[in-house]
């Protein structure tokens, strides 16, 4: 009798286990925050496959959606990004099997040079937010690497 | 043999008990009416955020006030809705291909009508008073 609740007992922590967060939580997100693959989060020598400009006019308070990155852990892309003011907050997710995956979420930057390794295969949301009291223009420059794809929103 | 079975039966009950439901249904196909939509975002919009949204999904909130929703997807203003409109209607609105219902997670939910008039409303550029008073309410073309 014991040994079969030892068993049980045995199994059922195993399945708890299983149930782990995949991420830890940031104090200001909901959704999961994961890290890039460790070791590739580095730019190759390689010139980008392709490189998107875009200036991004966005009012007070705006939060816009400016496009997607598909790719997965093999993928880089390179976000720089240039605002007026130190007000510019910007967040990448995806959502996999209907949850929220954050990749990354930052606020208040002037000037960013951010190196994106998609911690798996998905399509990636990039978002910006005017968090300053006055519009402003953003200048946006995506350099894309390896196979990942862009789609303008 | 039967050890081994409720071995595993513990082990399916748990694993059940801890997957994730997805809070995505499908678009719902909604359609902006030929007329285009009298649903602003003040009349329409901001106070079905205010009533089932904002709780969570507010710029105000922060850590646990969230609930669990998700940075940067936040419903206090026109242009939060915007940036993620598809999401909201695949989780919360109703329209011809699907009633989405993964949000809110709110004892009193909206009700069929209001789900099918944020699918209007969302389907028809999700409008303010003035987008209306010039026209501008037949959705993005």
């Amino acid at each position: 009798m014991r040994g079969r609740t030892v068993e049980v007992l045995a199994v059922a922590l195993l399945g708890l286990a299983a149930c782990g967060d995949d991420g830890g939580s940031r104090p200001d997100a909901g959704g999961d925050v994961v890290d890039a693959a460790p070791g590739v989060d580095v730019i190759p020598d390689a010139p980008p496959r392709e490189v998107i400009m875009q200036t991004v006019a966005m009012e007070v308070d705006d939060t816009i959606e400016v496009g997607t990155m598909t790719g997965g852990a093999n993928d880089r892309a390179l976000i720089v990004m240039t605002a007026p003011t130190p007000t510019l907050s910007f967040n990448i997710h995806s959502h996999p099997s209907g949850g929220t995956v954050e990749a990354v979420s930052e606020l208040n930057k002037q000037n960013v040079e951010y190196i994106f390794v998609p911690p798996s295969q998905a399509t990636w949301f990039l978002l910006l937010r005017n968090d300053g009291g006055t519009a402003m223009n953003v200048e946006l420059r995506v350099e894309l690497h390896d196979n990942m794809q862009w789609s303008a929103l | 043999m039967e050890r081994a079975v409720k071995a595993l039966l513990v082990l399916a009950l748990l694993l059940g008990a801890c997957t994730k439901e997805s809070v995505f249904g499908p678009p719902t196909g909604s359609v902006c009416p030929d007329e285009g939509t009298q649903l602003s975002y003040e009349s329409f919009g901001a106070p079905f955020m205010v009533k089932y949204c904002t709780h969570c999904h507010s710029r105000s909130k922060v850590g646990n006030e969230r609930n669990g929703a998700p940075s940067f997807h936040d419903f206090d203003t026109l242009s939060g809705i915007k940036a993620v409109h598809e999401h909201v209607d695949e989780t919360a609105a109703a329209g011809p291909d699907a009633v989405n219902e993964g949000m809110p997670d709110y004892k009193t939910p909206p009700t069929l009508e209001e789900r099918t008039q944020l699918g209007e409303w969302i389907a028809c550029g999700m409008p303010d008073e003035t987008d209306i008073a010039r026209g501008d309410n037949h959705g993005v073309p």
